[in-house]
């Protein structure tokens, strides 16, 4: 062990005695690594904010999402008389399907809101009153909405956070909110609402923050006189959620609860369904296939830097045919000439590693703060090319290495 | 009667360049008794130098039989011929072969990364080398700093750091002015009133007559001394 550390201190002095050559032979090294860092936190962040994007729509839940349809494909579905989701639709489900845990019921209105600063347009949307406790809404005042709230068609509404802060005074519960030309009193405020942003539209989590919510019923009170063609659009359900005890039984439920909205549909596709959990499964694929992709050819970055190791070992090895010929003649046997080389290789590869794991974390901050992208460093992502570093040196090192054990001792001594 | 330490006989030695084989050495006998001096004298190319790397176990021959300290030494791997310079061996050359990144009490130690002496010891040993041969107050100089007698004195420690069996010296002087060079004959003549076997080649007779005995290489035959 003590003859391992002076072997590690005078292979550091001999590179020592080529400051800026040692140097620049690891600049290679220090890119690849810094390549295969950034990398990894890449993909990884990527994955991670696609992953917590899908968990917020929560892995026991299934959506059912109304279709826009076309002039055309609306027409179709008049002639086979369906009507879009309905609470019929939600009907069914809760009494056709053994694992469903809860099923709510959304409904977004075009319904103007007064007395709102000018920065925010709240959303009005009618709910069913078990859609605060599938989404997980956590209220900060009062309470959500309730199940009596719909039946006997009460005007009340819950506020999001954004939507209470910009009435101020008037948005606390039992204060009065006009919706359209109706007087709504509030009866609770949502907790602020920590949303994912995300850019796939399929899978936008809402932003609870700007909505209020009123009962499902309710809506029907602010329908203004307005074209044919939006008053069939607002009959039917923007949304259906269900959600099931387990994750594991998403999937089967999910399958009849599509068998049993295609009968009442009659046919018509004129909803989409998403399942978090599938969506999950498939974005951790996709992930993992691409961060093998981008560390394959970060790695290729470190291959060629290891290459430049190789080259510089064989000057090294060329030029100290006589240091070779004296350690020999002083007792070093083969094996102590290769790992003395060894060692320079892995000290300059390691050395190397280093740095490009300093650099790289600073470059990801850098592409974070100026792209505005999510990065994750995980150990992993230091772990791997500071490894991959110390191998690219004993591989790259060993050629260089064993030529130097294989000289004849008296040959080496000779030379010039 | 001492017992040899060098016993070698026969010892022929060839290279090929091409399809012609040269010989350089040829029938060699050569013995050395535990303690001796001995002196090795001929004509440049004689094939001194290539008898001295035989003789430490730097290179084997082509024929005959080598003994060192009762081993056999054209059967041992190279592991073990490795085992035997770093524990019995000191090797003094004419160009002194010091590494020139390291430092002096660098170059003195580099024989014990290769043995199995414990560290403690080791460094008792080569303090107690460099004191011995005058350079105790420049042990990290590199050899760049050094004149030409230093350098061979820091070459002349390493060799005796290890407390070795056999110091085999090839033209210790022969770079040398003849001040200098008489100084490093004292050195080896203490040595060898200590006990030190030395086998010393020279081209130098006064050199020669200091040692117990002189041996004459020539084209690659013993003649007579
Ligand atoms: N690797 C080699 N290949 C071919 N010939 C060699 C080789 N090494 C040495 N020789 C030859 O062997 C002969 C003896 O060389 P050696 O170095 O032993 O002579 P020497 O007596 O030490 O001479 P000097 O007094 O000049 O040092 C020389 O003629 C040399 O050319
Ligand atoms: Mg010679």
């Amino acid at each position: 062990m003590d003859k391992f550390i002076k072997t590690i201190r005078i292979a550091t002095r001999s590179l020592m005695q080529h400051k800026l050559r040692s140097f620049l032979s690891v600049l290679g090294i220090v890119c690849g690594v810094m390549a295969v860092l950034s990398m990894i936190s890449i993909g990884e962040g990527a994955k991670q904010e696609v992953v917590q994007q899908i968990e917020q729509l929560g892995t026991r839940n299934i959506y059912l999402k109304a279709v826009n349809l076309t002039s055309d494909q609306r027409q179709k579905a008049r002639e086979r008389l369906s009507t879009g989701l309905t609470h019929l639709d939600v009907k069914r489900i809760l009494t056709g399907c053994r694992d469903v845990h809860l099923a709510a019921a959304l409904k977004e209105i075009t319904a103007t809101v007064a007395d709102t600063p000018g920065e925010i347009s709240p959303q009005v949307v009618a709910a069913s009153a078990s859609y605060g406790e599938i989404q997980n809404l956590v209220l900060s005042r009062g309470r959500f909405i309730g199940a009596l709230d719909a039946l006997q068609k009460n005007m009340v509404c819950v506020l999001g956070d954004d939507v209470a802060e910009g009435m101020g005074a008037q948005g606390k519960p039992g204060q009065y909110v006009r919706i359209e030309n109706h007087l709504f009193r509030v009866v609770g405020v949502l907790n602020r609402f920590h949303r994912k942003e995300s850019k796939a539209g399929a899978i936008a989590v809402r932003n609870y923050n700007e909505m209020i919510f009123i009962p499902l019923g309710t809506e029907s009170n602010l329908v203004r006189p307005a074209s044919r063609e939006q008053r069939s659009s607002d009959q039917g359900l923007s949304e259906v959620v269900i959600q099931v005890h387990r994750t594991d039984q998403v999937l089967s439920t999910a399958k009849i609860v599509d068998r049993i909205v295609q009968v009442t549909h009659n046919n018509v596709k004129d909803y989409q369904m998403i399942i978090p959990r599938e969506l999950l499964q498939q974005a951790r694929k996709t992930q993992r296939t691409f961060n093998i992709v981008l560390g394959a050819i970060a790695g290729v970055s470190l291959l060629v830097g290891g290459i430049g190791i190789m080259n510089i070992m064989l000057a090294t090895v060329t030029e100290r045919i006589r240091e070779i010929g004296i350690r020999r003649a002083v007792g070093a046997n083969r094996n102590n000439i290769i790992t003395q080389f060894l060692v320079e290789a892995v000290i300059l590869t390691f050395t190397g590693g280093l740095i490009g794991i300093a650099a790289g974390i600073g470059a990801v901050a850098a592409i974070a703060t100026l792209s505005g992208w999510y990065i994750a460093i995980t150990p992993w992502a230091i772990a791997a090319p500071l490894v991959m570093s110390i191998l690219a040196g004993i591989f790259f090192g060993l050629y260089p290495a064993v030529q130097a054990a294989r000289m004849d001792p008296v040959a080496a001594l000779r030379h010039e | 009667m001492s017992p040899s330490l060098i016993d070698a006989a026969g010892i022929g030695k060839e290279y090929c360049i091409g399809s012609r084989t040269i010989a350089v050495l040829n029938n060699v006998d050569f013995s050395v008794k535990k303690g001796e001096f001995v002196a090795v004298m001929g004509p440049s190319g004689s094939g001194k130098s290539t008898l001295l790397h035989i003789l430490g176990c730097l290179d084997r021959p082509s024929a005959g039989t080598y003994r060192f300290d009762d081993r056999d030494v054209l059967s041992a791997s190279d592991r073990e011929l490795s085992r035997l310079r770093a524990e019995y061996i000191g090797f003094v050359f004419q160009t002194f072969n010091l590494v020139s990144a390291l430092n002096i009490y660098e170059n003195v130690e580099l024989p014990f990364l290769y043995s199995s002496r414990r560290a403690s010891l080791a460094h008792k040993r080569i303090t107690e080398a460099i004191d011995q041969v005058g350079l105790g107050k420049r042990m990290n100089h590199k050899p760049a700093e050094l004149s030409g007698g230093e350098m061979q004195r820091v070459a002349i420690a390493r060799a005796i750091s290890i407390e070795p069996k056999l110091i085999l010296a090839d033209e210790p002087t022969g770079n040398l002015d003849t001040g200098t060079g008489a100084e490093i004959l004292e050195l080896f003549r203490r040595l060898h009133q200590e006990g030190v076997t030395i086998v010393m080649v020279t081209h130098d007779r006064s050199v020669a007559d200091s040692a117990q005995r002189c041996v004459q290489l020539v084209d690659g035959k013993v003649g007579s001394g």
